[in-house]
């Protein structure tokens, strides 16, 4: 009985040590969402003031973890190809998921302008997003034009080529504006 | 510049016109994409002044074509959009309506007869969609980047009172991908509405120095402007004779 309450208490400790000890480079990111509901950033508004999700979008992110886990969950829920069809709205003019999301990515722009250690986490959220084929092709453009500029200002760079998007998000993103 | 129909709500008439005078204000200047205009740069005068004469009238959503002896027929111009209306581009429905069937319309317009005798006539229908639907993220309809928002929307409707011929309305191209894929809602011009549009949000992000946007504006706008320019089909060709035409 106490050899096996022994095997129990160190396999505990390996399993809690490798849990602690994921290397960075293997963090998780978000995977294809299929699976994950149609859902926004921000509740419908209310007396002219958007509701944000609880947690995101409010005050600043106290840590690494809290940033990570913000650009997570903004990953999940960046406006997709099956959530614009379902759109009841005037296509004529441009998918109303572009301005929810512009919250969630202007947050991402002032948390690693006010501290550039955060960049190199914001360079992984900015790679997934401009690789998600489920995303609109208008963001996946913005994600690939900001992990170009930002990983000029990066203290730790990614090895970053054009070539490695699909022509279409690459054309877009280099008619966009620089990030000053 | 404009005159408004009685039938454009208050709030979205003094939003409008809150609007043009933020354009006025405009001090920058950028010769980046201003051939797309037909300009040689962008700047406070030269948008102005290309505005003003495709420009003339304002309708609200619910501004009634019946009884003015309109038909649209059965054709449906690829510029009139489905769904809740954002903005667009009513004098050149009527206008190539009118052309088709050999009739010139005249309509009823904030107090006026007008005939619709060119696209130029510069008559333009807003609905609530452009004041609700289309915005960025949390900000009020009067906050800068959705005032922005909202002139590259005109500007790309006026585009429509450009072309001649088969030209006529410099009319949008069918989609042939993504989520838009067979909706009238993409540019067959490398000059065309949408690449108006895209011109005018890149310049704002010089505009917005001045005017003090926050990233979230910067970052919508910029969003809005790759919205704009992943309409671009691949075959897209540039028209050299955007002149307008209409009843001599």
């Amino acid at each position: 009985m106490k050899r096996v309450y022994l095997i129990l208490v160190v396999l505990s400790l390996i399993i809690a040590w490798r849990v602690t000890s994921i290397p960075r480079e293997s963090v998780p990111v978000a995977v294809e969402d299929t699976s994950v509901p149609p859902t926004t950033l921000f509740s419908t508004e209310q007396n002219g003031k958007a509701s944000p999700r609880k947690g995101l979008a409010e005050g600043k992110s106290e840590s690494n973890a809290d940033f990570k886990s913000f650009l997570n969950e903004t990953l999940l829920v960046l406006p997709t190809e099956a959530s614009a069809k379902e759109k009841k709205v005037d296509p004529h003019h441009g998918d109303p998921g572009i301005g929810e999301a512009s919250t969630a990515l202007g947050k991402i722009v002032d948390e690693m302008k006010e501290n550039p250690a955060l960049i190199p986490d914001g360079l992984e959220f900015y790679r997934s997003c401009a690789l998600k084929n489920s995303v609109i092709p208008a963001i996946r453009a913005l994600c690939l034009r900001n992990l170009a500029d930002w990983n000029e200002k990066s203290p730790r760079k990614l090895p970053f080529s054009w070539n490695d998007f699909p022509s279409q998000i690459q054309f877009i993103a280099k008619q966009l504006p620089v990030t000053r | 510049m404009m005159n408004l129909d009685g039938s454009v709500p208050a709030d979205q008439a003094e939003l409008l016109g809150e609007d043009i005078k933020l354009m006025e204000q405009f001090s920058f200047n950028t010769t980046t994409d201003a051939n797309i205009f037909g300009l040689s740069s962008l700047n406070r005068d030269s948008l102005i002044g290309w505005l003003s004469v495709r420009l003339g009238f304002i309708v609200g959503e619910n501004y009634q074509l019946a009884g003015s002896s309109v038909s649209l027929g059965s054709q449906k111009p690829a510029i009139f959009a489905d769904g809740i209306t954002n903005m667009d581009n009513l004098g050149a429905v009527v206008y190539i309506a009118g052309r088709d069937s050999g009739k010139l319309y005249t309509l009823s317009i904030a107090g006026q007869m007008v005939p619709i005798k060119s696209p130029r006539v510069g008559l333009f229908r807003i609905g609530e969609g452009l004041f609700n639907y289309k915005k960025i993220g949390r900000t009020a309809p009067s906050a800068i980047g959705n005032r922005l928002l909202r002139l590259s929307t005109l500007l790309h409707e006026a585009r429509h009172d450009d072309g001649n011929g088969s030209n006529t309305g410099m009319l949008h191209g069918t989609c042939t991908s993504g989520s838009l894929k067979g909706e009238s809602a993409c540019d067959k011009y490398s000059n065309g509405p949408y690449m108006i549009a895209s011109a005018f949000l890149k310049a704002c992000q010089q505009i917005c120095d001045k005017q003090g946007c926050t990233s979230e504006e910067r970052e919508g706008l910029k969003a809005y402007q790759a919205d704009a320019l992943s309409r671009l089909l691949p075959n897209a060709t540039w028209l050299s004779d955007t002149r307008p035409e209409g009843f001599k």
